[in-house]
């Protein structure tokens, strides 16, 4: 790569007080907290780290939180296209109410969400009461973390669609019904590639939303050592017990891998994306 | 296939895009619908295509080939449609753009891969981009997308073919070649093809027939000899290249312009009535003594003589200003500078009773 250069001629002024000034406030916002974590953790012994986060009660957390996000974002991806695909494409009377109440999990405080969510899920509540007897525990289970964690994500899948539905050029679906394409082929073929990069990071952002989320979650979960805490109270626990190198060792854990799956995904979203930009 | 509309009409709300609107294209003919923006020649060619739906009445009907297609949707009617902006599918490489028709059939209309990639290979020939059938569209320029869209088009064999403003997004030297290499194209393959055009540059040098269009009703449908020389009203002479407007009236069978007294044409013999004479610049004969014939005295204002044509610019006596368009020969014969006065006589006339204005 002989022709790459650090630095481009730009008629643009200012590269290096831009460039110094991003990683300036990078670095105060997101790295230095970040690797405060890790001083903290490299206070123990590597022995004393494995035990700390290899612990089945910490494993088995780490299941549920990944899990449950996984799911929860997947079900967003599904149905947060459809819901942004209603906002964008279809006219109806209240849709500036509904467009709006897609905001509401974001702003609410969790902690009200959660408690919400638990008394519409738990056996006599709302919801939880018809669940019941079909013999589906709603609250205080793996699938209660999985309802509060798709809550909390919804927003991001609807809010990162809709620009790219919007975008969506009429004429390229004319084109390809004049081609004799069902409307079901037009769709698979045309539309889902064209807005998938968009719908990989609403998944992106709902999943990492969703590995860090704690105040919706704990009220809605129960807490029942292996089977449904999730790794943030685990760490809110461990700092309970003033155990702070203990809390940063499981912190980092987590950090690496949501890095790692972000990372991932980044990389599909640039395979999918880039073909087809360039001199674009 | 021909294609034959009957009483179509169009509205949108309280907008008529087509008031009654009945055509008749004949089989393998390239025929342009030309106007001026909002004339309704886009909503046409769309409501050919079924992209647009047209009022319910009962005296409606679209035939192809006799055949009222009406009731199809876009996807049955088998034509092929061509956008202004080319709707390439972006993420699908040329080829995959180009083979998207035959590949969505239902498997048993579908050709065999092998078939598929036959047909493609064959399209890419003939829209000459061989060799780039594994780019993207956003890594060809404007006039290969185009020809990417016109193949993508061709592949299913459309029975009708439908350019909406092929080239209207294109600089000027691609247009001219894309524009003939369009009507050899059609020559070879002789699809009945109808395009959208607002350049009647591009309807006269390509169309076998030419429907111009205004304000949702077809004015004139003829040949593009037809239209140039016997158009049928104003709008239609106006809107077919630059023409100079006289005003003035019709008084005792004669129709008077300022200083200068025509016979007037059959029909207008109405004493009082305004009339307007449209002649074209190069219908304008210059002299630089009185002739004889009826003339309008003018001043230069302007010499362009640089192009195929000598081109001059006159005030005349009213201080209108008037075009006119010489041949360098005729120039060099009768030289006039900036500032001479000069006789002004048109070669061939066009009265219209006015009832149209620019």
């Amino acid at each position: 790569m002989s022709h790459w250069k650090f630095k481009q001629r730009s008629v643009l002024p200012g590269f290096g007080l831009a460039l110094g000034y991003t990683l300036l406030y990078l670095s105060l916002i997101v790295l230095i907290p970040l690797s405060a974590l890790f001083f903290k953790t490299a206070t123990m012994t590597w022995g004393r780290i494995w035990d700390t986060v290899s612990d089945p009660r910490v494993v088995a957390s780490y299941r549920l939180t990944f899990g449950a996000s996984l799911a929860a974002a997947a079900t967003n991806a599904a149905f947060g296209f459809v819901v942004a695909w209603t906002l964008v494409r279809h006219h109806f009377p209240g849709k500036r109410l509904v467009d709006a109440v897609v905001d509401l999990p974001f702003a609410l405080p969790t902690a009200v969400s959660g408690i919400a969510l638990t008394a519409l899920y738990a056996e006599n509540g709302w919801i939880g009461r018809w669940l019941e007897p079909l013999g589906i525990q709603a609250a205080f289970s793996p699938l209660g973390v999985a309802i509060a964690l798709t809550f909390i994500g919804l927003p991001f899948v609807v809010r990162t669609l809709q620009p790219a539905l919007e975008d969506l050029d009429v004429e390229v679906e004319e084109a390809a019904a004049s081609l004799g394409a069902s409307r079901f082929e037009t769709f698979r073929r045309i539309i889902l590639p064209t807005v998938f990069p968009a719908l990989l990071t609403g998944f992106a952002l709902a999943f990492a939303r969703a590995l860090g989320e704690y105040g919706s979650v704990v009220f809605i979960a129960g807490n029942m050592p292996m089977k449904t805490e999730i790794t943030p109270l685990l760490i809110i626990v461990k700092l309970e017990q003033y155990d702070y190198a203990g809390a940063t060792a499981i912190a980092v854990v987590t950090l690496i891998a949501s890095f790692a799956i972000l990372l991932a995904i980044n990389l599909i979203q640039w395979w999918s994306g880039y073909r087809y930009r360039i001199g674009g | 296939m021909s294609i034959e509309l009957r009483s179509i009409t169009k509205t949108f709300g309280s907008f008529t895009a087509l008031r009654d609107v009945s055509l008749k294209i004949p089989d393998g003919e390239l025929v342009a619908l030309l106007g001026p923006s909002g004339s309704g020649k886009t909503t046409l060619l769309r409501i050919i295509a079924g992209l647009e739906s047209f009022d319910l009445r009962p005296q409606s009907e679209i035939l192809f080939q006799d055949r009222n297609v009406a009731g199809q949707c876009v996807g049955d009617r088998q034509v092929g449609f061509v956008f202004q902006h080319y709707a390439l599918f972006r993420h699908l490489t040329v080829m995959e753009n180009i083979a998207f028709g035959l590949r969505v059939r239902r498997s048993k209309d579908r050709p065999s891969r092998s078939a598929i990639r036959d047909k493609v290979r064959e399209l890419l020939r003939l829209i000459q981009l061989e060799g780039l059938e594994n780019r993207y569209p956003a890594q060809l320029s404007g006039g290969q997308r185009q020809r990417v869209a016109l193949a993508r088009a061709l592949a299913i064999e459309p029975k009708v073919l439908l350019l909406d403003e092929p080239f209207g997004a294109l600089d000027a030297k691609v247009r001219q070649g894309l524009r003939r290499w369009l009507r050899r194209l059609h020559d070879e393959i002789h699809v009945t093809s109808v395009f959208v055009t607002h350049d009647q540059e591009e309807a006269l040098e390509l169309a076998d027939q030419v429907v111009v269009m205004n304000q949702g009703r077809i004015e004139q449908v003829g040949t593009p000899e037809d239209l140039f020389h016997r158009p049928a009203n104003a709008f239609v002479m106006d809107f077919l290249g630059s023409v100079n407007l006289f005003h003035g009236r019709i008084e005792a069978g004669k129709a008077v312009f300022g200083s200068m007294v025509l016979d007037s044409p059959d029909g207008l013999e109405i004493d009082g009535e305004s009339a307007k004479l449209f002649v074209r610049p190069h219908e304008l004969e210059l002299h630089t003594k009185p002739n004889g014939a009826p003339s309008l005295r003018a001043r230069v204002v302007r010499i362009q003589s640089a192009g195929p044509l000598v081109k001059i610019e006159l005030a005349s006596e009213s201080g209108q200003e008037v075009q006119l368009e010489m041949s360098h020969e005729r120039f060099r014969e009768e030289p006039v500078a900036v500032g001479n006065d000069v006789f002004v006589s048109p070669r061939d006339l066009r009265v219209f009773v006015a009832d149209y204005s620019i």
